[in-house]
């Protein structure tokens, strides 16, 4: 029902003078298309009603469930339901109701269908047969005319069949005496789950057979990133995403972190870059916050001691690659110093051990969903870090032909080669490189007090791709003015960070990871889209 | 008014929709999702003659959200919790600077 219909007559039509000749014609455009898809609604749902209006004594058994029905008429309590995760042998011969998405559907007959059911990634394979006095025709052919995706609710008596069931996770079969619809997708799809959850494995080697399976283009998943995150894999990769933000966050509460909330709208670039996604705040010129690098030093400043922040970053660079994202979750650390920068790296060493475990005895069963569609080899990591200087790294690359400017910074080649010399040589594809050139990091990082041209800086790799950026901090207002001008900073914009310093500052540095890297890497992925729930790049804003 | 939220059972103009309150504010605010994808659409039309009519507060037309709604959606209930008033309530502060920089509107 419309609300329109309890509006006042004199105030509806003032509020219809008001609406501009073309905002009419486009909410007219677009009220045509609503009651068109209505339509359609209507004439499917009379289809469906055309069946159900035959003489059937078991009508009752099978249906839509009416909308009154799921407005919470009943009370709160879901002690009748079943979990497929939970169907097994022993509930043999008793009758169990399931919610779920109808993923496959084949009718045998007219006298039989069976239902793959999935909930949470669980299936359970259901058989509607036509009996006497319990299951109607009408209620095979109901099953029949579902559509893939739609959500039903099954209440059947399970049953242990004589041979194994290929086709689902659970080893009973559901003999269905109840089918409702509660939500119905639409018939054609524009993706299968079947197609998107397939590996490039099990393309080729059915393209040797001579037959060509439907492969989902990475851009087309994104286009319906509703129904391409049902697949197993993609469950498990947010699952794994969801594991690293908690490792994180215990690990650091446990080295006594305290976990803070910076704000995004600031008023000029805190990395130096004209990458920067600008905007109007009320009359003043403002941008979205590449990092939350001031103001978490500005906590450590505070007397916090040691901070932590998960949150959106924002860099408005115009980058292509795979593992670049115009928005993505910054997991960032800052600390107080009290004489090394590997006071940090320390941090960062323990962190990622840490985490790395948590994964591989936590997330066992996403990392396979994972692997079996995207195989890869699980991360080779030691139980110490190794860290290697930049130079060290240069020479490692120097020795096999491959320069490098002096001073200058690794490019994604570089670093890749860097990372495979690392593993042969190592054995570790996490690793941390510090000390690089001065030239190269942002302009409140610490030179080496015995060479300037070097500072107290660090990026940290997994399989040869960078996943951090940390350094100490200089704290000191005057020289973190001189390095801001040298960097072409314009300082007034960033005067209450600099002003901060002025009040007593201790010595402190710390880094930033990048969520979607962490993921994307330790899966062995190749795009970090597949790795972001709904993926900012340059050329997307939605879904 | 909500745009998101699925209409009461049977008492016509209303939302299935809560909010929790504690010492006089606000701290929750909840709905059953509206998980109809033809009502959605309707809803946000409505929305969008409200917004023509001048009021900011009306939501844009989502069609992507729509669109997600006609794959299936079970139905679905959630609510939102502001943690800066939480601690408001839990420290008895009277504003929000709570929050560890909060943005204030220029002095000018």
């Amino acid at each position: 029902m419309s609300s329109s219909e309890f509006q006042d007559p004199a105030a509806a039509a003032s509020s219809e003078a008001q609406v501009s000749k073309k905002a009419a014609k486009k909410e007219a455009a677009k009220l045509e298309k609503l009651r068109r898809r209505q339509e359609i609604a209507t004439a499917s749902a009379a289809t469906a009603n055309l069946s159900v209006d035959e003489e059937d004594p078991l009508g009752g058994n099978y249906g839509d469930v009416p909308l009154v029905e799921l407005q919470s008429k009943t009370s709160a309590d879901v002690g009748e339901w079943t979990r497929v995760e939970a169907l097994g042998g022993a509930l043999e011969n008793r009758s169990v109701l399931i919610r779920g998405r109808a993923q496959a559907i084949r009718p045998v007959g007219k006298k039989m269908a069976f239902l793959v059911i999935r909930e949470n990634g669980f299936t359970v394979q259901c058989l509607v047969q036509a009996q006497a006095d319990t299951v109607s025709p009408q209620m095979v052919k109901f099953a029949a005319a579902l559509s893939r995706e739609s959500i039903v609710d099954v209440e059947g008596v399970v049953s242990i069949p004589s041979a194994p069931i290929k086709g689902a996770t659970q080893q009973v079969e559901i003999q269905v005496r109840k089918l409702y619809c509660v939500s119905r997708a639409v018939p054609t799809l524009p993706i299968n789950l079947e197609d998107a959850a397939r590996s490039e494995v099990e393309i080729e080697t059915a393209l040797q057979a001579g037959e060509q399976l439907v492969r989902v283009n990475q851009d087309t998943r994104l286009n319906f990133r509703v129904l391409d995150v049902r697949t197993p894999a993609n469950q498990g990769i947010f699952r794994i995403q969801s594991q690293v933000g908690n490792a994180f966050r215990q690990f650091l509460l446990s080295e006594g972190f305290c976990e803070i909330h910076t704000p995004k709208l600031i008023a000029g670039s805190s990395e130096g870059g004209a990458a920067v996604f600008r905007l109007d705040y009320k009359g003043q010129p403002a941008c979205l916050a590449q990092s939350p690098q001031l103001h978490k030093q500005m906590s450590i400043c505070g007397d916090f001691g040691r901070v932590f922040e998960i949150g959106p970053v924002f860099r408005a660079e115009d980058s292509y690659t795979h593992r670049h994202l115009c928005e993505f979750t910054g997991l960032d650390v800052e600390m107080e110093i009290k004489k090394h920068y590997f006071e940090v790296m320390d941090i960062v060493d323990r962190l990622f051990v840490a985490m790395f475990d948590s994964l591989n005895q936590n997330c066992k069963k996403d990392l396979e969903a994972v692997g079996s569609q995207y195989p890869f080899e699980p991360l080779k990591y030691l139980r110490t870090t190794l860290r290697l200087t930049y130079e060290e790294g240069i020479q490692m690359l120097k020795d096999v032909g491959v320069e490098i400017e002096p001073y200058g910074d690794l490019n994604t080649e570089a670093e890749r080669k860097l990372g495979q010399l690392v593993s042969e040589k190592y054995g570790t594809e996490f690793y941390i490189l510090h000390r690089y050139p001065l030239a190269v990091r942002p302009f409140y990082t610490m030179p080496c007090y015995d060479n300037p041209a070097y500072s107290n800086s660090f990026d940290v790799f997994i399989r040869g791709e960078e996943i951090i950026s940390g350094a100490q901090r200089v704290h000191v207002p005057e020289f973190l003015e001189q390095r801001a001008a040298a960097c072409g900073i314009d300082v007034k914009t960033i005067s209450t960070y600099i002003d901060s310093f002025r009040y007593g500052a201790p010595p402190h540095g710390g880094f930033g990871v990048g969520l979607e890297r962490v993921v994307m890497l330790f899966c062995g992925l190749n795009n970090i889209r597949k790795t972001s729930l709904f993926p900012r790049d340059p050329l997307r804003i939605a879904p | 008014m909500s745009p998101l939220a699925k209409w009461h059972r049977s008492k016509p103009g209303l939302t299935e929709r809560f909010q929790l309150f504690v010492n006089k504010r606000e701290l929750c605010y909840a709905y059953t999702e509206l998980n109809d994808p033809v009502v959605q659409r309707q809803r946000f039309a409505e929305q969008l003659k409200d917004r023509q009519s001048g009021d900011d507060e009306a939501m844009a037309l989502d069609e992507t959200f729509c669109t997600a709604l006609e794959y299936g959606l079970p139905p679905t209930g959630g609510w939102g919790l502001g943690i800066d008033r939480f601690t408001m309530l839990l420290t008895d502060s009277q504003n929000i600077k709570v929050l560890l920089f909060p943005a204030m509107k220029p002095q000018d």
